[in-house]
């Protein structure tokens, strides 16, 4: 049975929380519901998540430094905002921030299914592309070395991607 | 830009704050009666499937629905009573009631900024003759400017007092303020005026800001 995708979902509603976790976890999702952007970055230093579930609006640190820490701090992460309360001017700074999508509530939850999986899909392809440029970066560097020494290079590689 | 200006101005701004604030809670009451009524599908679904009916989960996700709509209700009256307090200029005004609205208001900014609300009203209500619209905004302008001045998880009280001929209305931050909003202040005293009364501002030495409004039984 394959691996459920690792959701972290971050709202400070509690009955949206909750109820959307139920319905994410009924499906093909891991999901692990905090109500605070800090506890959001505290779960996403303990553990790794694929993909964050953000509302926007929430006491405390909001969505938007939610996102930017996110991104900053895990790599291959992908980050939907998800909101009641949406503006151009910062679905415009999420874009910058380098927010997977940018969805209004109430949302539908095949609409939110589909930016999930496609989300989930970048996040593979990211990791493949940047695997692949490290191996480029790990060749040209380590030529002429010797095969044990790229041996031992390609598996830090490995290792650092785990 | 003159007075009348900035007075039609700020109320137009309060009125929009406060409209979009509720605009957006009763959003998140249909956000979460959408995903429950999608929760109760999904449930109905697994059944369709074979799997026994969870009738007790069913039964609470329908209390929940109808918690919610309760809620809904309520925010919609709230939201049309406040709608309704430009239709009348000066009326005789019940001031728990008023500031009892007030604190419905003022709860999603009060929720965003962690910050509670104390209140402390008289045993029996102070009637006022006066311009509804104009007190609650002066009222929720100055909850406003404490929490745009305060670190998060600020406490302020609300305390409604009767004053020989009117009433006094004290919001009062009790921890230190970091820094003051100069235009809501220079604009406060313009709307005190405009409702016949005055606004007092103390600053105490360690920082502790408090906000006295004092009011006329009956308008100029």
């Amino acid at each position: 049975m394959p691996d459920k995708i690792k959701l972290l979902v971050v709202d400070d509603e509690k009955q949206f929380l909750e109820t959307i976790s139920k319905r994410l976890s009924m499906r093909d999702f891991d999901v692990t519901p905090v109500s605070s952007g800090e506890e959001a970055i505290e779960a996403a230093r303990k553990q790794e998540f694929e993909i964050a579930l953000v509302d926007l609006k929430m006491p405390g640190m909001g969505g938007e430094e939610v996102l930017e820490i996110l991104k900053r701090e895990h790599k291959f992460m992908e980050v939907i905002i998800l909101t009641g309360y949406g503006t151009i001017d910062s679905a415009i700074r999420c874009t910058k921030a380098g927010v997977y999508n940018y969805l209004e509530k109430p949302c539908e939850l095949e609409t939110l299914l589909n930016v999930l999986r496609e989300a989930y899909q970048r996040r593979i392809q990211n990791k493949l592309k940047y695997k692949d440029e490290k191996l480029k970066g790990i060749i040209s560097e380590v030529m002429p070395a010797s095969p044990i020494e790229i041996l031992r290079k390609l598996k830090e590689m490995d290792r650092e991607l785990k | 830009m003159s007075e009348k200006d900035l007075l039609r101005e700020m109320g137009l701004a309060f009125f929009g704050r406060v409209t979009a604030s509720f605009s957006h809670e009763i959003n998140n009451v249909m956000t979460i009666i959408n995903e429950l009524a999608g929760l109760m599908d999904d449930l109905l679904r697994v059944a369709d499937q074979g799997r026994p009916l969870q009738l007790e989960r069913l039964k609470g996700i329908s209390e929940r629905i109808g918690t919610q709509v309760k809620r809904g209700e309520s925010m919609i009256k709230r939201l049309n009573r406040f709608a309704h307090t430009i239709d009348e200029a000066v009326k005789t005004i019940d001031m728990i009631d008023l500031l009892e609205d007030l604190i419905a208001l003022a709860e999603r900014p009060l929720t965003l900024r962690r910050a509670r609300l104390e209140t402390k009203f008289p045993e029996e209500t102070i009637f006022l003759i006066s311009n509804p619209f104009g007190l609650q905004q002066a009222v929720f302008s100055c909850i406003e400017l404490i929490l745009a001045a305060s670190y998060d998880n600020q406490l302020l009280r609300l305390i409604l007092e009767k004053q020989d001929g009117g009433a006094r209305i004290t919001i009062a931050g009790e921890d230190p303020i970091i820094k003051l909003d100069d235009i809501n202040l220079s604009f406060l005293p313009i709307l005190m005026e405009k409702l016949g009364g005055k606004i007092e501002v103390i600053l105490t030495d360690n920082g502790r800001l408090s906000l006295i409004l004092s009011l006329p039984y009956s308008i100029p």
